[in-house]
């Protein structure tokens, strides 16, 4: 499934508005085939990434290559699906007209767009609806439409922006089955989200990016078996002990007398049951578990912020 | 193809658009109140002539002042509709967010510019022409009035709307839709004014005034274009006035002005691509 080039590469993509960094040295690298997911906090500069590399907006340096093509390539452009985060659509258009535009503008032929489209309206729900105004469809309707649009073409790669946000938990689940659907067809997914719960589901890998920098990458059953979340029980937790234990762990959280902690390694909780005895605390349990993707992603940010 | 497909488009959203429904309903309100005075005013005209050393002549002047007048506000009209219908073309949709499904398209961006111009071009030559015979064919309905060159003149009334429109692109790809209304609607007036300047530098001799005119029109030429076409639009008998008024000409149309006016509309055309090209969405 996966061939030899990926399909999006990135080398120190970077991107400035007027002095504000919103993408710095974006390089990253996404396998033919895989469902990925790029998470990031509000204002990590991951819809800015997605902007670039489906040539909405201009790199201010570094590059990138969707399908092996130089991004804004007409040659990528035709391989690409697209559905915006701020789905907005020419509301005077029927559905299957919209989409009929939308088909024209892939240079498909009307034979292939008269098959094609009902495939599509039936693929997110809305075959029923082709015929009426899209003004009066709900805004759970319109982002199924705009991602009807963006499988139009059966894509090699789509970039669905935040695919799910107006959706009801039906519609997320429909979604969700859509992705593995594609990338069952062998279509590389690239999903910008911010909901974990989604992205745990469906995403081989991941990366995660702040302040326009990716401050974790990699294959998501990897990355969460890679970091150990701890609880403790303990009495008497000094501010001294918890100044050692962050020095110890990427994140650390004191309510009540529980202590958890992220651990880069599991061969680091004897070392914490030593600090805790050694600073005069008590342990009444030490609870090691695999952290979720939640953890990693909120170990991942406070990291790259220190 | 995209062109095509683009144009195509923009020309079903441009009918699809409130204001072009509100002017049409307008321009057919105008042109049956136009029917109407013109009908009286054959009438009146047919009884004061006979007081008149040479009614033939009286008869041309008459009918040329009210189809001039006419066409002044067709053109006018034409002006406004290019501005107002073109004003947010592209930035409203950068504003709006539905060319953020359309530019990741295979299409490149000077497509989508040229297919959008092409759209709203068809549509606004279409209402220029027709509505500028419409009142040329009402004159001649009721008394067999024609102007000397109408084909001439009304192409180049269309030119008008054609080079509005081309400013118009270009500032719906630099500026916000509002601030782009304000500056192309005041440059269209800049230009207006420009002329009048320029005919009254004409009657009092004036370099100075001709000069600022001549500058206004090489920044819009709108104005210029439409003195050039009414110099076909007018009676002859007008030649021999040598007064400019907003409604006629004293000197035939400079062609190198026409082709300036034609080469202003793509250059500006150009422009705007240029900025759209380089702007991130």
């Amino acid at each position: 499934m996966t061939s030899r080039t990926p399909a999006v590469e990135t080398l120190n993509l970077r991107k400035v508005f007027g002095g504000k960094v919103a993408v710095d040295s974006l390089t990253l690298s996404v396998g033919r085939g895989e469902v990925f997911g790029f998470l990031g906090p509000n204002g990590a500069g991951k819809t800015t990434a997605v902007k670039m590399l489906t040539g909405l907006a201009r790199p201010t340096a570094g590059s990138a290559r969707i399908l092996s093509y130089p991004v804004g390539a007409v040659e990528a452009k035709r391989e690409i699906g697209y559905l915006p985060e701020l789905f907005r659509f020419h509301d005077w258009l029927e559905g299957y007209e919209f989409l009929d535009f939308h088909g024209r503008l892939y240079g498909m032929t009307g034979q292939h767009r008269r098959r094609r489209i009902p495939e599509a309206l039936a693929m997110v729900g809305l075959a029923a609806r082709g015929k009426d105004k899209l003004r009066t469809y709900s805004k759970g309707m319109l982002q199924r439409i705009g991602i009807a649009q963006a499988i139009l073409n059966d894509p090699r790669l789509v970039f669905l922006d935040e695919p799910t946000s107006a959706l009801d938990p039906i519609g997320r689940r429909d979604v969700r089955d859509l992705i593995r659907q594609l990338a069952a067809s062998g279509c590389t997914v690239f999903l910008n989200s911010h909901l974990l719960g989604e992205v745990e589901m469906v995403c081989d890998r991941v990366a995660i990016v702040n302040r326009g920098k990716v401050v974790a990458m990699g294959n998501l059953s990897e990355l969460l078996s890679s970091q150990t979340e701890l609880e403790a029980q303990v009495g008497g937790a000094t501010p001294l002990l918890l100044d050692e234990l962050e020095k110890m762990a990427a994140t650390v959280a004191l309510a009540d007398s529980t202590i958890t902690m992220s651990l880069k390694d599991k061969e680091m909780v004897p070392l914490v049951a030593e600090a805790i005895v050694r600073h005069g605390g008590k342990i009444y349990s030490l609870t090691p578990r695999h952290i979720s993707l939640e953890g990693l992603f909120v170990s991942a940010i406070e990291e790259g912020e220190r | 193809m995209n062109v095509i497909t683009v144009a195509r488009f923009t020309f079903r959203e441009a009918l699809k658009k409130k204001v072009v429904l509100a002017a049409g309903i307008l321009s057919v309100v105008f042109l049956a109140l136009y029917a109407l005075g013109f009908h009286f005013f054959v009438d009146e005209s047919a009884r004061t002539a006979a007081a008149n050393s040479n009614p033939a002549t009286y008869f041309a002047r008459q009918f040329g002042v009210l189809v001039m007048m006419g066409l002044y506000v067709v053109n006018f009209f034409g002006g406004l509709l290019a501005i107002f219908t073109a004003v947010g073309t592209i930035s409203g949709e950068i504003e709006s967010g539905t060319l953020h499904a359309v530019v990741p398209k295979p299409v490149r961006r000077w497509e989508i510019v040229v297919g959008k111009w092409l759209g709203y071009a068809v549509m606004l030559s279409v209402y220029v022409f027709g509505m500028a015979w419409g009142v040329m064919g009402l004159a001649w309905v009721q008394n067999g009035y024609m102007p000397s060159e109408p084909l001439n003149g009304s192409l180049l009334m269309v030119l008008v709307s054609l080079l509005l429109l081309s400013l118009t692109f270009a500032g719906s790809a630099m500026f916000s839709t509002v601030t782009n209304g304000i500056v192309v609607f005041m440059l269209y007036g800049i230009a207006s004014v420009g002329g009048m300047v320029e005919g009254m530098g004409t009657i009092i001799k004036s370099d100075l005034l001709v000069n600022i005119g001549i500058i206004t029109s090489l920044l819009v030429p709108s104005d210029a274009i439409w003195k050039a076409a009414t110099y076909f639009l007018q009676p002859r008998v007008f030649d021999l006035i040598p007064i400019p008024t907003p409604f006629s000409s004293v000197s035939p149309p400079s062609i190198p002005m026409v082709v300036y006016a034609a080469g202003y509309c793509a250059v500006v055309l150009l422009g705007g691509i240029r900025l759209f090209q380089r702007r991130d969405l």
